[in-house]
């Protein structure tokens, strides 16, 4: 399909590769790898200070990496070349503008800023802020600054968009418009690094994701892998007649008694390569031993893993027992 | 590791988008900092400063000096530089500091503006005001002192590499500042240095030989120089001792060791804004 006049294809336009980022003797990115492809969403999630920002703003061309390497569509993206000029664009963590500008005015420089953008009404209208185009920036509040922020890097149409906590301060309504974009922009082909804290968002969004901790990507792959690999919970209140060491081995699950509160609860962690059946094994052969002692196991309670879960492991460094 | 990259086909092709040239961002720019400097009221502030040093050459007693100038006139002469001293010297950094700390200018370069078409936008911006102030200047000194330019190229061009040297030396400056505040404060030490050195106010014939000699190889006295004899005709570069009246090219040769001073300064500037500071968190 690829003929002499197209340009090759190109099936990653972005790839960092075993990069590290120190500041000073501080290794604040120690060692990471990944790709994102055109038409994918790739999150990066990770406790504060995991190095996130860091390998966006490396990716942005702004950092030289200590190790490794980046690229951009094969270029190297380190001091911003003007063949990637075009085709990249970006929400920062932190995001400037001239206060002294109104709304439309800002979006009228960034337009005229950029080759073949978008229409300005039509960029007003996408981020919602059609009421507030005479408004100075000063005036706006800061999930209406961060929607600016959305609209000024999507205007461009760029094939390569980072977007670094970008609902940070909006309020539900105008996140979930917000995630409405970025879908329609993957959709349309752009390749998305986004971080966020927001779980939901991720869950929503992100073809693939990688959990970043103190500068190592803990866990990578699409949201089903990652929570998969967590295992799934059993949970029931531990009868009163029955000791820790009293309760049943069940297939691929590892037993574990833990107070909620001062209740004793008896959990298992299934993990097991039949993801989809084991779950089921291991609770069949936890209702036959209950059914020989004659108990009743109650609040009983079975359910997978969120990335929720798989998020606080991380943090907690458990992770390490979990991605294996 | 599971990649699904080679599922994803190849992104569409596009048609093919001529960027916008870094000429064409800094044009676009420009208007903006215009507006920013009336709707900026330090900025504003800082665009009339300049006028004070009207005063003084209002308040001095008449009387030719040794060059058979006015000394009032002799002195206004001086005002073209110091006025692209203190505006490029103080507004850019004021600016700056301010810009990089709310991470406006990373975002522009995110979105691939680039960083000559900013400094440039604002350094027209500058030179605009410094030009208005040199109509005003001018003004004084022809209704007042009935002396009009005789070489305006070479004083508007001399003005104008001021005006681009001095911006240059804020931008450098800006490293320094943490914020619109401390830059603010942090501009005040070369704008004094700068001012002392410019022999506007001490005239170099009162200093020691030394003094002058090493004064005319620093930024400020040479395009001082170079103003004067271009305002009044006069080949001031020996010392007032030996004006000679001078027009033209006349003008142009002799001011040509002050020119090839003031450029190397530039390149000396431009050089140190390599080192400009774009991110906040970076370093101290
Ligand atoms: N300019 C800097 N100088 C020194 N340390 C920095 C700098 N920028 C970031 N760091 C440190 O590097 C680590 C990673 O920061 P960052 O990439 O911003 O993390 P994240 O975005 O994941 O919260 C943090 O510990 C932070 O304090
Ligand atoms: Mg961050």
């Amino acid at each position: 399909m690829s003929t002499a006049e197209q340009t090759p294809p190109t099936t990653t336009a972005i790839s960092v590769r075993d990069l590290r980022q120190s500041y000073g003797d501080f290794e604040a990115v120690a060692g990471i790898s990944f790709d994102v492809a055109p038409g994918e969403l790739f999150a990066l999630l990770g406790t504060n200070g995991a190095g996130k920002t860091t390998t966006i703003e490396t990716l942005e061309g702004f950092r030289r990496p200590t190790g490794g390497s980046v690229r951009i569509f094969g270029t190297d993206p380190f001091g911003r070349p003007a063949a990637l000029r075009e085709r990249m664009d970006a929400v920062l963590q932190h995001s400037g503008h001239f206060p002294e500008l109104t709304v439309a005015e800002t979006i009228d420089l960034s337009r005229d800023l950029a080759a073949d953008p978008m229409d300005g009404e039509e960029v007003l209208e996408l981020i919602g802020l059609t009421d507030k185009a005479k408004v100075a920036i000063r005036q706006l509040s800061g999930g209406q600054k961060r929607r600016l922020d959305l609209g000024l890097a999507v205007l461009s149409r760029p094939e390569v968009l980072f977007l670094d906590e970008p609902t940070t301060g909006m309020d539900p309504e105008a996140r979930r418009s917000t995630w409405d974009i970025i879908a329609d922009l993957v959709e349309q082909g752009a390749a998305v690094l986004l971080t966020t804290h927001y779980l939901e968002e991720a869950e929503r969004l992100a073809d693939r994701l990688a959990i970043m901790h103190k500068g190592e990507v803990r866990i990578e792959g699409t949201l089903r892998d990652v929570v998969v690999g967590w295992g799934d919970r059993i949970a029931f209140l531990l009868p009163a007649d029955v000791r820790s060491a009293d309760l049943p081995e069940l297939p691929g699950a590892t037993s574990e008694v833990e107070l909620r509160g001062e209740e004793a609860w008896a959990t298992y962690t299934v993990r097991g390569d039949d993801t989809e059946s084991r779950a089921h094994h291991a609770m069949a052969a936890l209702v036959a031993w209950a059914q020989t002692c004659g108990l009743t196991l109650r609040r009983l309670e079975m359910r997978s893993a969120s990335l929720e879960d798989v998020f606080l492991s991380v943090a907690d460094g458990a992770a390490d027992l979990v991605s294996g | 590791m599971a990649t699904t990259a080679e599922t994803v086909p190849a992104p569409a092709t596009r048609t093919v988008r001529t960027p916008v040239s870094t000429l064409r961002q800094m044009l676009r720019l420009t208007r903006v900092e215009f507006t920013l400097f009336y709707r900026y009221r330090m900025a504003l502030y800082i665009a009339v400063l300049p006028l004070v040093f009207l005063f003084p050459a209002l308040s001095m007693p008449e009387g030719e000096n040794a060059v058979g100038v006015d000394n009032g006139a002799h002195y206004l002469a001086s005002v073209f530089i110091l006025t692209a001293m203190t505006v490029g010297i103080i507004h850019m950094p004021n600016v700056y500091a301010a810009r990089r700390e709310s991470m406006l200018l990373k975002r522009f370069r995110a979105s691939g503006v680039a960083p000559v078409a900013m400094f440039g936008a604002t350094t027209l911006s500058v030179l605009g005001v410094v030009i208005a102030l040199s109509a005003v200047i001018t003004g004084v000194l022809a209704a007042h002192f009935g002396e009009s330019p005789h070489a305006p190229v070479l004083l508007l061009f001399t003005t104008t590499l001021s005006t681009v040297l001095m911006c240059l030396f804020g931008l450098a400056f800006t490293r320094l500042a943490r914020n619109a505040e401390s830059a603010q404060i942090i501009t005040m030490a070369p704008f004094l240095v700068l001012l002392a050195i410019s022999g506007a106010l001490v005239p170099v014939e009162m200093m020691p030989d030394r003094v002058a000699d090493v004064l005319s190889l620093l930024p400020m006295l040479p395009a001082v120089d170079i103003v004067r004899s271009a305002y009044f005709g006069l080949d001031l570069f020996s010392g007032p001792e030996q004006a000679t009246a001078a027009t033209g090219l006349e003008l142009w040769v002799a001011a040509a060791p002050s020119l090839l001073v003031l450029l190397a300064w530039t390149g000396i500037a431009a050089y140190l804004v390599r080192y400009f500071r774009w991110d906040p968190r970076q370093g101290k």
